[in-house]
C-alpha cells in the first residue's frame, strides 16, 4: 500500500501537513476513484450496470428503451433491455427478436405470419415447424394495403380446397404457389402478424402490465418489425372453472415473488351447453364476491370502447365438447380492441349464453393494451 | 495539456506564481514545494489509473482479456476455455495368433491381420468417458462418445491394387482391391491413398475385385503394393480427446438459483455433462447446461418447471466454472437433497497434443462384453490427437466477437440468405435471387419470396431432404416471417466436348487422361460460379487444352447436356419444354443476350444401366434435316414420334416410343424386355438415363461453339463420361 507520507519531509511527516496530505489521498483513493474512475472501466460490466449506464448503451447501439412508471423505470427492467439489445438487433424481423421483446415485458408467447381465410385472419400455428418447399408454399400476400382492415370476404381467387375438381392432381417442385395446409385450405399469407403471449409475472398487486409497460412492449414492436407489416397483439386468458359451481382460484406472482393476486373462475351450470356461448362482454372492474348471483361484470369499459361480441365474431374450436368446459379456445378472428385513441383495460370476462344467462365469469389482474395496439383475445377453457 | 509528473507540477506552480503573495522562495524553497511535489505525484498516479481504466473500457484498446469477457454480453458472444486436443482411437478385437520365432509365445497382430475373421464373442460396449493411456500411463485420452464393439464385425485387412481409381458416375468411385471379401454394406476404412482415405459404407456396386464408395471423383493411381494404401473393415474409430475424467457431487439445499463451482482453471469447454442421479449413482435426470450467451437458447426464454437447466458461467479469468440451476420461474428449481453428478474433464489445452501414433494402446479398467465376460480388446491411435488450445487469447476474442456480431446472423439482405445456406455443412456454394433480380417489377405475390438454388460439396442439387433440413433449422430463425422460401431445380447445363487434334507420339490413353485432369480442373461445377460470368466460351477452352503440351493443335465441338438425372421432366414424352439456359425476345430486346436453340444441332441419347453395370452412353435421336417440319427422329433402333422444335420458343417436343412403351429394342440388353426404371438409383440395378444435347446461338446467329449462360443462377458442370477424342499423330 502506498503512503505519501513518505514523500513528505521528516519534518512535515506528523502535524497538520501531514494530515492535509493523507486527507488528499485518502480522498482521491476512497471516495473519487471508485465513484469517479472505477466505473469508466466498469460501466459496461453487466452486473454492476446502473440506469445511466443502461440508458448510454442502448443510446451506442441506436436503440430506443422505451421508460415511463413502475416496472418500466425500473433498473431490472433496463437490464433486461439492454441484455438483449445486440441479439434483437441480430435477429431483427424473426421469431427469436419477439421472443426476447417477451421475456423484456414478463410475458411469455410466440409470433406468427397470419392467413387470409374467409372467417377473417388466422394465424399459421405450423409456419415455425413446416418447412419452405415448393411442395406446400402457402399462397402468398395478393399486395394491396397491408394495414387494411381484416379481410373478411371470400378472397378473389377463390380458395381450393381438396374436393375441389380443379385443384391439380400433382404439384411439382417448380409449380406456382398452390397448396393444401393440414386443415384443408388454402390461406394468402399476409403482412400481418399476431404476437401471441401469456402474461407470465405481475407487475403489482393489481395488473399484469401498467400501461406504461403495454407501451413500451408496443415501441419494442414496432423496432423490430419491418415496416410494412401490421402487428396484432393477443394475450392468452386461461379460464379454469370446475363444473360444480365452485369458485376457482389461481394464484400469479411477480417476478421476484413477493407480490401476488389472483384469478378467480366460475362456471354457473353445472352442464351447460356448449352450443349457447352467444355473446362475451368484458369488463375493468372485480367482483369482490364470487358467486352464482353474479349477472354482469363488477365495472364496464366506458369510454368509445365495445366491450360485448357476439359469438360470431369469435372463432370457437371446442377441442372435446362432452367434457365440461374442456379445452375450449376462443379466438377472436377480429380486432376486439383498435380504437387507437384510448388506451384498454380489462380485467373481468362474463360470458353469456342467447338468453344472456350467465355461463362463466373470471376476474384476474388487469390486462392493458396501449392505444395504438390493434388487440385481440385468446380465452382458453379448461377444468382445473 | 501535459498531465506526467513534471507537467502536474508545473501547471501548479504556474498557477501559483500567478497570486501575488505567492513569492518564487515559497513555491521553490519551503515546505510547500514538497507539499507541492507530493500531490503532483498523488494526481500522477491517479492519472495513469484513469487512463488504464479508460483503454480497458475499449473494445479495441484494452489490453486485458478479462476486460473484453466482462463485456463480452454485448456482442452476444462467449469466449472459449481450454480444448483437449482430439482425433480418434482405434479398436479392434485382440486377435493373438503362435509367434513363429517364439514357439508356445502369442504375438499381437491387432490392426494387420488379413482374416477376414467374425468376432465371435458378445457385443462389447465402450462408454463414454473411458480413458485411453499409453503403456506408462503418462498420455491420457478419453472416449468422447459411446460405441459398440458388435458381436460378428467382419475383420479384415487387405491392399488396394496399383491402378487408377474408377469413376462410376453418380458420385460412386471404383476402388481396385482384388478378392477383398468384404460384402456389400460394411463400413470400411480406406487409408495410405491421396485423396479417398475415410471410412465409407460399401456401395452395391462392389463387385469381387474393386471397392464402391460415395466420393467425390478424383483421379489418382494408387502406389504399388510396396506402399500400399489399404483397406479395412472391423476396426472401429472412437472419438478422444485429451484430458482427465473428472466427477464432481453436490447435494442441493433447494435454494433458488442455486449455484456450484468447480475450481478448476482447465475444464475443457465442450466436454460436461449434468445428472441428478440417486444414491445409487442411477441417472434420474439429465440436467441441459444452457449459456446466457447464446442467442436463442437463453435461460430467461424457458418456461418450463418439470426438466432441469442450468446456466454454465466461467470466470473471467477462467479460474472456475459455476453451474447456477433453476429459480421455479423461469425454469425448475432444486429440490433439498437432489444429488447431482457433473462429469467433465481437465486438459492441458494446447499442451496437451499427442503427436506419436500407435503410442495410446492401454485401458487402465476392464471392458465387458454384453454377457459378463471380460472383453479382448486391443487399442491404437493412427493419427495424432491434436488441435488443443488454451483459453481464448484477447486478440481471438477482440476480432471473432466483432466479427460475428457484424456478420450478424439473420437472413435479412441479399448476401445474408447466400451466407446461411452455404453454412449448411452439405452446401458448396448457394444462389438466392428475388423477383427484383428478374427485373420482374410488377406487383405479384411472388414478390415475397427468395428464390434458392445451391450446388452440394457432392456437385449435386439439394435434395428435398436437404432442403427442408436448411427451411427448418438455418433459415427458419433467422428470417422475416412474411419472407417465403422457394427452393429451385438446380439449373445447370453439362458441357460435351468433342476434341480433335494432333498429338505428339504418346500413348493416347496417357494425352486423354492428362487433357481430361485439365478439363474437370477447369470446368468441373466445384471450379466454376453461377451467372454469364462462367459461360464457357470456344476459343477459352481451346486456350486451356493447349496447356497440355503433348497436342500440338486441336479443335472442339462443344454442346450443352441437360441430363434426366438433373431435369426429370427429361422423360420419355417431352412436350413444349424450353432449354433450360432459353432467352428470347420475350425475356430481352437486347439480341445478343439471347440465348437461342440451333435447331439442327439437337440431339437425344441414352445411358442405360443394366446388372449394375453403366453402358457407354448411346445417341437415340437426331435432327432430321431433309424434313420441313423440323422433326427429331430415331436413330440405332430407337423411334421417335412427334420429334418437333419450334426454334422461336426454344422448345422441343418428342415422343420416344420404347421406352414409353417399355420394350428394349434390338442392341439393348434387355432386348424385347423392359428398359428397368427411370433415372435409376444406386439400389436399382437395371435402368435408364436420358440426355438432351444441343448447341445454342445468339440473336445475331453467333457463339454457336460456346456454352451462354442466360440467367445468373445458371450453372454449367462437366463429366468425364461426356469428354471425347479423336487424336491422330503427327504426320
Amino acid at each position: 500500500m502506498f503512503d505519501p507520507i513518505k514523500l513528505l519531509p521528516k519534518s512535515l511527516r506528523s502535524g497538520d501537513w501531514a494530515d492535509i496530505v493523507d486527507t488528499f489521498y485518502k480522498y482521491m483513493s476512497e471516495d473519487f476513484i471508485p465513484n469517479k474512475i472505477d466505473i469508466i472501466k466498469t460501466q459496461h460490466f453487466f452486473d454492476r450496470l446502473t440506469i445511466e449506464n443502461c440508458r448510454d448503451i442502448a443510446y451506442e447501439f441506436s436503440w430506443s428503451i422505451t421508460e415511463g412508471d413502475g416496472y418500466t423505470g425500473t433498473l431490472g427492467y433496463l437490464k433486461k433491455e439492454v441484455a438483449t439489445i445486440v441479439k434483437r438487433i441480430v435477429a431483427k424481423n424473426a421469431r427469436p427478436a419477439y421472443l426476447y421483446n417477451y421475456y423484456c415485458v414478463l410475458l411469455i408467447g410466440d409470433v406468427y405470419p397470419l392467413l387470409n381465410r374467409p372467417q377473417g385472419l388466422v394465424p399459421y400455428l405450423l409456419w415455425f415447424t413446416d418447412p419452405d418447399t415448393t411442395h406446400d408454399l402457402l399462397t402468398l400476400d395478393m399486395g394491396g394495403d397491408p394495414i387494411a382492415d381484416t379481410p373478411t370476404s371470400e378472397p378473389d381467387p377463390p380458395l381450393w380446397t381438396l374436393d375441389d375438381p380443379n385443384y391439380p392432381t400433382t404439384v411439382g417442385r417448380d409449380d406456382d404457389y398452390v397448396s393444401l395446409d393440414f386443415f384443408d385450405y388454402t390461406g394468402e399469407l399476409t403482412r400481418h402478424i399476431l404476437l401471441r403471449y401469456r402474461h407470465r409475472f405481475l407487475e403489482d398487486e393489481t395488473q399484469f402490465h401498467s400501461i406504461a409497460t403495454s407501451r413500451a412492449f408496443f415501441f419494442d414492436t414496432l423496432q423490430i418489425k419491418r415496416p410494412q407489416q401490421t402487428p396484432h397483439f393477443e394475450p392468452i386468458i386461461d379460464i379454469y372453472v370446475p363444473s360444480d359451481q365452485a369458485v376457482h382460484t389461481k394464484t400469479f406472482y411477480s417476478e421476484d415473488k413477493s407480490i401476488s393476486s389472483d384469478q378467480k373462475s366460475i362456471a354457473f351450470k353445472t352442464s351447460p351447453s356448449l352450443d349457447t356461448i352467444a355473446h362475451i362482454k368484458f369488463g375493468k372492474g372485480s367482483h369482490s364476491i364470487i358467486n352464482l348471483s353474479i349477472t354482469d361484470v363488477e365495472t364496464e369499459l366506458g369510454g368509445s370502447l365495445k366491450d360485448t361480441y357476439t359469438v360470431e365474431e369469435f372463432d370457437i374450436d371446442i377441442q372435446t365438447p362432452e367434457i365440461f368446459y374442456s379445452g375450449i379456445q376462443i379466438d377472436s378472428t377480429i380486432r376486439l380492441f383498435d380504437n387507437i385513441s384510448e388506451n384498454v383495460e380489462f380485467s373481468e370476462i362474463i360470458i353469456y349464453n342467447n338468453s344472456m344467462e350467465p355461463l362463466l365469469y373470471t376476474t384476474f389482474p388487469t390486462v392493458r393494451f396501449f392505444k395504438k395496439m390493434l388487440s385481440t383475445v385468446y380465452l382458453y377453457i379448461d377444468n382445473p | 495539456m501535459d498531465f506526467s509528473f513534471d507537467g502536474i507540477y508545473n501547471s501548479m506552480v504556474s498557477r501559483l506564481k500567478a497570486l501575488t503573495n505567492w513569492t518564487l522562495e515559497i513555491i521553490y524553497d519551503s515546505v510547500y514545494a514538497r507539499l507541492l511535489e507530493t500531490i503532483a505525484w498523488i494526481v500522477d498516479k491517479f492519472v495513469y489509473l484513469a487512463e488504464f481504466y479508460y483503454k480497458e473500457s475499449i473494445w479495441g484498446k484494452a489490453t486485458q482479456r478479462r476486460s473484453l469477457i466482462e463485456k463480452q454480453w454485448l456482442l452476444a458472444y462467449r469466449a472459449h476455455r481450454k480444448r483437449g486436443a482430439s482425433g480418434y482411437v482405434k479398436t479392434s478385437y485382440t486377435i493373438l495368433t503362435p509367434d513363429p520365432l517364439t514357439p508356445g509365445e502369442f504375438i499381437d497382430e491387432t490392426f494387420t491381420y488379413s482374416g477376414p475373421l467374425t468376432y465371435p464373442h458378445d457385443t462389447v460396449f465402450i462408454p463414454k468417458w473411458s480413458i485411453i493411456t499409453d503403456q506408462n500411463k503418462t498420455l491420457s485420452v478419453y472416449t468422447t462418445e459411446d460405441r459398440y464393439y458388435l458381436k460378428n464385425t467382419l475383420i479384415r485387412h487387405t491392399t488396394i491394387d496399383s491402378a487408377l481409381a474408377v469413376n462410376l458416375g453418380n458420385g460412386i468411385v471404383g476402388i481396385p482391391s482384388t478378392d477383398h471379401q468384404i460384402p456389400i454394406g460394411s463400413k470400411i476404412e480406406i487409408s495410405g491413398t491421396v485423396n479417398y482415405d475415410g471410412e465409407y459404407i460399401l456401395h452395391s456396386l462392389t463387385t469381387t475385385n474393386r471397392l464402391a464408395i460415395v466420393a467425390t471423383y478424383k483421379l489418382e493411381f494408387f502406389p504399388p503394393i510396396s506402399n500400399a494404401a489399404k483397406v479395412q473393415t472391423g476396426d472401429i474409430l472412437i472419438p478422444v480427446k485429451e484430458g482427465i475424467p473428472k466427477t464432481f457431487k453436490y447435494i442441493a439445499s433447494g435454494d433458488i438459483n442455486e449455484s456450484l463451482i468447480i475450481y478448476s482453471d482447465s475444464v475443457d469447454n465442450d466436454e460436461i455433462e449434468v445428472f441428478v442421479i440417486d444414491a445409487d449413482d442411477n441417472i434420474l435426470a439429465t440436467v441441459t447446461i444452457l449459456y446466457e450467451e447464446d442467442a436463442g437458447r437463453e435461460p430467461y426464454l424457458l418456461d418450463d418447471l418439470e426438466n432441469y437447466y442450468c446456466v454454465l458461467k466461467t470466470d473471467p479469468d477462467f479460474r472456475y466454472i459455476e453451474l447456477i440451476f433453476g429459480d421455479d420461474s423461469y425454469y425448475k428449481k432444486l429440490t433439498a437433497g437432489d444429488n447431482i453428478l457433473v462429469k467433465y474433464a481437465d486438459t492441458k489445452g494446447s499442451d496437451g497434443d499427442i503427436s506419436e501414433t500407435a503410442v495410446l494402446t492401454a485401458i487402465p479398467n476392464t471392458l465387458y462384453d454384453a454377457s459378463g465376460n471380460e472383453a479382448e480388446m486391443s487399442f491404437t491411435n493412427d493419427v495424432a490427437i491434436d488441435n488443443g488450445s488454451d483459453y481464448e487469447s484477447i486478440d481471438s476474442i477482440r476480432h471473432r466477437a466483432r466479427y460475428l456480431f457484424g456478420a450478424g446472423y439473420r437472413a435479412g439482405a441479399s448476401p445474408d440468405w447466400k451466407v446461411i445456406i452455404e453454412s449448411y455443412p452439405k452446401v458448396y456454394k448457394a444462389k438466392t435471387w428475388t423477383e427484383y433480380d428478374l427485373d420482374n417489377l410488377s406487383i405479384s405475390p411472388n414478390q415475397n419470396i427468395i428464390y434458392a438454388t445451391a450446388v452440394t460439396l457432392d456437385a449435386l442439387g439439394l435434395t428435398v431432404q436437404q432442403e427442408t433440413d436448411l427451411s427448418l433449422n438455418y433459415l427458419k430463425d433467422k428470417r422475416d416471417l412474411t419472407d417465403v422460401v422457394k427452393w429451385v431445380t438446380l439449373s445447370i447445363a453439362h458441357i460435351k466436348v468433342i476434341i480433335t487434334g494432333v498429338v505428339q507420339d504418346y500413348p493416347f490413353p496417357e494425352i486423354e487422361q492428362e487433357t481430361t485432369e485439365i478439363l474437370l480442373n477447369n470446368y468441373d461445377i466445384l471450379k466454376r460460379d453461377f451467372g454469364p460470368e462462367y459461360d464457357v466460351y470456344e476459343s477459352n477452352m481451346i486456350d486451356i487444352i493447349s496447356g497440355n503440351s503433348k497436342i500440338i493443335h486441336h479443335t472442339v465441338d462443344i454442346y450443352h447436356v441437360e441430363k434426366s438425372t438433373f431435369h426429370n421432366d427429361l422423360d420419355s414424352q417431352v412436350s413444349g419444354r424450353k432449354i433450360i439456359f432459353s432467352k428470347t425476345e420475350e425475356q430481352t430486346s437486347f439480341q445478343d443476350q439471347w440465348v437461342l436453340l440451333v435447331e439442327t444441332s439437337v440431339q437425344i441419347w441414352i445411358r442405360i444401366k443394366w446388372d449394375n453395370e453403366y453402358l457407354d452412353p448411346l445417341q437415340i435421336g437426331e435432327y432430321l434435316f431433309d424434313d420441313p417440319n423440323h422433326k427429331i427422329t430415331g436413330i440405332n433402333g430407337y423411334t421417335i414420334v412427334n420429334g418437333v422444335i419450334i426454334p422461336a420458343e426454344n422448345e422441343v417436343s418428342y415422343k420416344l416410343e420404347d421406352i414409353f412403351n417399355d420394350v428394349a429394342p434390338a442392341g439393348h440388353p434387355n432386348a424385347g424386355g423392359t428398359f428397368g426404371v427411370f433415372n435409376p438409383t444406386d439400389g436399382d440395378s437395371n435402368g435408364y438415363e436420358l440426355m438432351l444435347m444441343y448447341k445454342t446461338k445468339d440473336g445475331l446467329g453467333r457463339y454457336t461453339n460456346d456454352i451462354r449462360m442466360g440467367y445468373f443462377y445458371n450453372i454449367t458442370d462437366i463429366d468425364e463420361e461426356e469428354i471425347y477424342y479423336n487424336f491422330e499423330y503427327e504426320k
